[in-house]
């Protein structure tokens, strides 16, 4: 949580004494305040404020919650009392906004101190709480569910001297909301990980134990389908996924599971798990993973002995049979272009290290990565990330190379360069509804490149670094991406939502 | 004179005085407040000395840091060019103030520093040591001398009863007084509820100034009203009615559809640039309690309803209704519009300019000035700040007009905005303008249209040649911001 004041006391410090301004200082030391954007169907509408305002009792607190819509205007304001809360995730479904928090008197980082404090006046137990608030600011109803919460040192805070001890829930929670129905909810504890339907007036539909116990969960709908992709901790180390879909349109929450495996049983790695913007449908997109090369990945030489034998792209459905994946292997001769270690021939040869895949609206599957150009002197082979590539797969596996896009070169690196250091772009989706367009941000070392897909247009070019002020771009409402500019000399930040 | 001389006299006054409505030039560089009053903003602080109140120590010295306090305060505001000096407008209003002050020469006997404040806001001011502030958006939305002079008057009454000096007084008292101190080390010594209890006892603060605030204002009203009946200025209690509309300028409607304004200027338009395109909760129909309402405890003025019955008794019989004369007006509204250009806010400027449009002004200045938003605003998304140059206002705040011009602005796709920049460089009102005024463009075209993005230093060079070549000219204070960047 970031400590922020709150303006009240900022007014009032101008006119204080130096020991008022301590008293001022003391109490706003306690006002934490964390900032969510709030999503519908993928999208972001809003964003909320969520501020623990000061302690009321042994373990309870005074909160604010502020919630602004996509502009940043705020629109209203809820205050309640309860016991320490960790907000964990927000979404929004026909006017009423759903609030996931851990509520434990152990939650976050604390000190040694803090948490044997903590420890002897817990008591109630640790729980789950999801808090229904309506656009009219009321709390229409709560909901909660017992949880055994995780804990471990902490080590790199504080002094040596200070222990730390985190508490956390061990899989975390996520909301997403079902169009027309209401929230699905996944949590996961140390003894049990759930699915749970709710309406919009916060009443429990099903709950839906889940029977698999992993490191990573990673929840989507679309409509009324649930998917959680779970991720395990095997050799090759970035496959091991596996799907798991649920209906909450059926009663039972029937599930189905799909090891993300192709036909050959080599495992998939995923890059995205998205919905389609034109179908609405989930899709997840990623690379075949080589078996014979499945523990090197990490360097420009891993990159260059075809770690990947080619990419996929499935797109979800109710039923298991409703599942549609389409390979790209690079040893199909159908592939003009690819040879088959998967590096791309031609006049600027290079290899894909391929970071995200997005659907664009006419169904079009889209590889997007950053080109590593080899180079060989005397033998010695050097690597250096060039361009942005755009890689399409047609229905039929057909991959083109769409385009280059000239980004930020790197200066030549030996084989043992690891790719995720070496390599400074990273990729974000934003998506036109209105105008049926796809952006893509590439964010690299030196600037930052706003690209149009449709029209293969590159819109804008912005400097990280303009003088003694620092840009930075995130995704926003629909179309629009927020900019945030760090001015260094008047040690000032200005926010900005700008359209594509 | 021959009777064709007498028309030819006539056609040429008239001639002359249209030349003069289109060509009038507003105030100066010189006349913006840093220049033209740095002479009393140094003696401010010089005869400005806190007095001897209180025989406590810390307490005198509370005192003389809220003294000084309001002495940075003003001298500040005068350095950021919060005020401006018109000739024209200024002895409108202080024509008022002496009107006032020769009528009731027992209460009022010092020499006004009056200052023109360039907030849109509706209200005037003082803070005591006989400084009274006026703002523009006072003197736009005044119907008539006599509205204007009771906002004056009232705000002379308080400098009169010395209620901005008693204010710091008891402020001072209080903040050094033992049951504030010991209830701000409650708070310390507190574990539990420590923002509520400091809430408490400044709301508790707050409610007690609050009342005081508004006995304040009752009695500034009284003997406003008192100022007024010696001054033979006529008083209607529906004044302060109309004073409590203050707050819905942009709530107002256009008379013609938008599109009709920008087909007047040959403006690409698209109905849907003015539809909010967007599943966001700005869309929405939400209904919060209302977070911005001040508690009734804690309102500093009186009900404008209130006010208009206590006064009604003192109503003048036959009130007199002498509208406040155009070109005061029209200086006011211009020089309005050009601080809300300066300061940034595009949308409300064009609003203001469609609703003077409105009114049937001809005066190519409005077209100047529609043209440099739209050189503003396309400079503005080249720096990736379009969403602050509109500054966006939630529906619930504003007309249905405003709403959609806010849409279109935001909305406009980029190339269309680039256009309508290429338009205006071609229209036919810029050769009735000046040469500050064409300069300008040259200035905003080549920030907005430049193929390349410019650099700090090439844009501070233009800022420069142009106040060189426009020495004096208003539109410097724009080059000044540049150069500031």
């Amino acid at each position: 949580m970031t400590r922020v004041f709150c303006p009240l006391l900022l007014i009032l410090i101008a006119t204080a004494t130096q020991a008022q301004t301590k008293v001022f200082k003391e109490v706003g030391e306690d006002i934490a305040t964390e900032v969510k954007a709030i999503t519908q169907d993928n999208t972001l509408v809003g964003y909320l404020a969520f501020t623990r305002l000061e302690k009321t009792d042994i373990d309870s607190f005074n909160y604010r919650v502020t919630i602004m819509d996509e502009n940043l205007n705020d629109i209203g304001t809820v205050n309640f009392r309860q016991r320490n809360l960790e907000l964990m995730s927000v979404s929004f479904e026909q006017d009423v906004l759903c609030l996931g928090y851990l509520e434990a008197a152990m939650a976050g980082v604390l000190t040694g101190k803090e948490a044997r404090q903590a420890y002897r006046h817990a008591n109630m137990q640790n729980q789950i709480l999801l808090q229904f608030i309506s656009l009219s600011g009321k709390i229409i109803n709560r909901f909660t569910s017992p949880v055994t919460l995780s804990s471990t040192p902490v080590t790199g805070t504080g002094s040596a001297w200070t222990y730390h001890m985190a508490s956390y829930l061990k899989n975390g929670m996520q909301i997403k909301n079902l169009a027309g129905k209401g929230f699905c909810v996944f949590y996961g504890d140390e003894d049990k990980k759930e699915i749970l339907i709710l309406d919009t007036a916060g009443k429990l539909i099903r709950r839906k134990k889940v029977t698999v116990d992993y490191p990573y969960y990673f929840l989507q709908t679309s409509g009324t389908d649930i998917y959680l992709l779970t991720k395990m901790h095997i050799t090759p180390a970035e496959g091991g996924y596996q799907l798991h879909s649920y209906s909450a349109a059926d009663s039972t929450l029937k599930e189905f599971v799909l090891d993300l495996k192709d036909k050959q049983g080599n495992w998939l790695k995923v890059l995205s798990f998205d919905n389609d913007p034109s179908s609405n449908k989930t899709f997840v997109g990623g690379c075949i993973i080589n078996p014979d090369r499945e523990k090197d990945f990490t360097t420009a030489h891993d990159l260059s002995r075809a770690p990947y034998l080619g990419v996929f792209s499935m797109t979800l459905g109710t039923n298991k049979n409703d599942v549609k994946t389409t390979y790209s292997y690079w040893s199909n001769e159908n592939i003009p272009g690819v040879n088959k270690d998967g590096l791309f021939a031609g006049d600027n040869e290079f290899y894909a290290r391929y970071q995200t895949v997005f659907r664009d609206f006419s169904g079009t599957t889209v590889f997007v990565g950053s080109a590593l150009v080899e180079k060989r002197l005397l033998g010695a082979a050097k690597y250096k990330f060039a361009d942005a590539v755009f890689v399409t797969q047609d229905a039929k596996g057909k991959l083109i190379l769409d385009t280059h896009l000239p980004c930020d070169e790197t200066s030549y690196f030996g084989p043992a360069g690891q790719l995720d250091q070496m390599d400074h772009k990273d990729f974000y989706k934003v998506v036109n509804q209105d105008t049926h367009t796809n952006f893509i941000i590439v964010d690299d070392a030196t600037n930052i490149y706003i690209y149009n897909f449709n029209n293969r247009k590159l819109m804008r070019t912005i400097s990280h670094k303009d003088g003694r002020t620092i840009i930075k771009v995130f995704p926003a409402k629909e179309g629009h991406i927020l900019v945030s500019e760090y001015n260094g000399k008047e040690k000032q930040t200005r926010f900005s939502i700008e359209a594509l | 004179m021959t009777r064709a001389s007498l028309l030819l006299f006539c056609i040429l006054s008239g001639l002359l005085h249209t030349a003069y409505g289109q060509t009038t030039s507003l105030y100066s560089y010189q006349d913006l407040s840093h220049l033209y009053y740095q002479a009393q903003k140094d003696s401010l602080k010089k005869v400005w000395a806190c007095p001897d109140v209180f025989k406590e120590r810390d307490t005198q010295k509370k005192l003389r840091e809220l003294w000084d306090q309001r002495t940075e305060n003003i001298t500040d505001a005068i350095i950021h060019d919060d005020y401006v000096h018109d000739q024209d407008v200024y002895n409108y209003i202080i024509g008022i103030v002496r009107q006032i002050a020769a009528a009731n020469p027992q209460l009022v006997s010092f020499s006004d520093l009056v200052l023109l404040d360039r907030s849109p806001s509706v209200n005037a001011y003082t803070i005591g040591g006989h400084v009274l502030a006026v703002n523009l958006g006072l003197i736009v939305f005044s119907r008539t001398r006599e509205e204007l002079a009771l906002a004056i008057a009232h705000e002379m009454s308080h400098d009169i009863l010395r209620h901005y000096e008693n204010g710091m007084q008891e402020r001072a008292a209080w903040l050094t007084s033992d049951e504030y101190k010991q209830s701000l080390k409650d708070v310390l010594s507190s574990r539990y509820d420590r923002l509520t209890k400091l809430h408490h006892i400044l709301e508790n603060y707050t409610f007690s100034r609050s009342r005081h605030q508004r006995y304040h204002e009752t009695e500034a009203d009284s003997l406003a009203i008192i100022l007024l009946k010696k001054s033979n200025i006529s008083f209607d209690s529906r004044y302060f009615l109309h004073l409590d509309s203050a707050d819905g300028d942009y709530l107002q409607h256009l008379q013609q559809p938008l599109k009709t304004y920008f087909a007047a200027y040959q403006l690409p338009y698209e109905d849907s640039w003015t539809i909010r395109r967007s599943h966001g909760l700005s869309t929405r129909t939400y209904n919060f309690s209302d977070t911005s309402h001040i508690e009734d405890s804690v309102k500093t003025h009186p009900d404008c309803v209130q006010r208009c019955e206590q006064t009604r008794r003192w109503n003048s019989a036959n009130p007199q209704s002498t509208p406040i004369p155009a070109a005061v007006r029209e200086k006011a509204s211009k020089m309005l519009i050009w601080n809300l250009y300066t300061s940034g806010t595009l949308t409300p400027c064009l609003y203001r300019i469609l609703l003077e449009k409105d009114k049937g002004v001809k005066d190519p200045w409005y077209d100047f000035m529609v043209s440099n938003i739209f050189y503003g605003l396309y400079y503005a998304d080249r720096q990736l700040n379009r969403f602050n140059a509109i500054g966006i206002i939630q529906k619930e705040y504003i007309s249905r007009d405003y709403y959609a011009l806010q849409n279109l602005l935001d909305q406009m796709p980029r190339d269309n905005l680039r256009q309508s920049c290429e338009t205006f460089g071609k229209e036919a009102f810029w050769t009735s303008l000046q040469n500050p005024e064409r300069n300008l463009k040259e200035l905003l075209k080549f920030m907005a249209l430049n193929t390349d993005v410019l650099n700090q230093k090439q844009l501070a060079k233009a800022a420069h040649d142009y106040s060189a070549d426009n020495s004096g000219s208003m539109y410097c204070e724009f080059a000044d911001n540049l150069s500031k960047k």
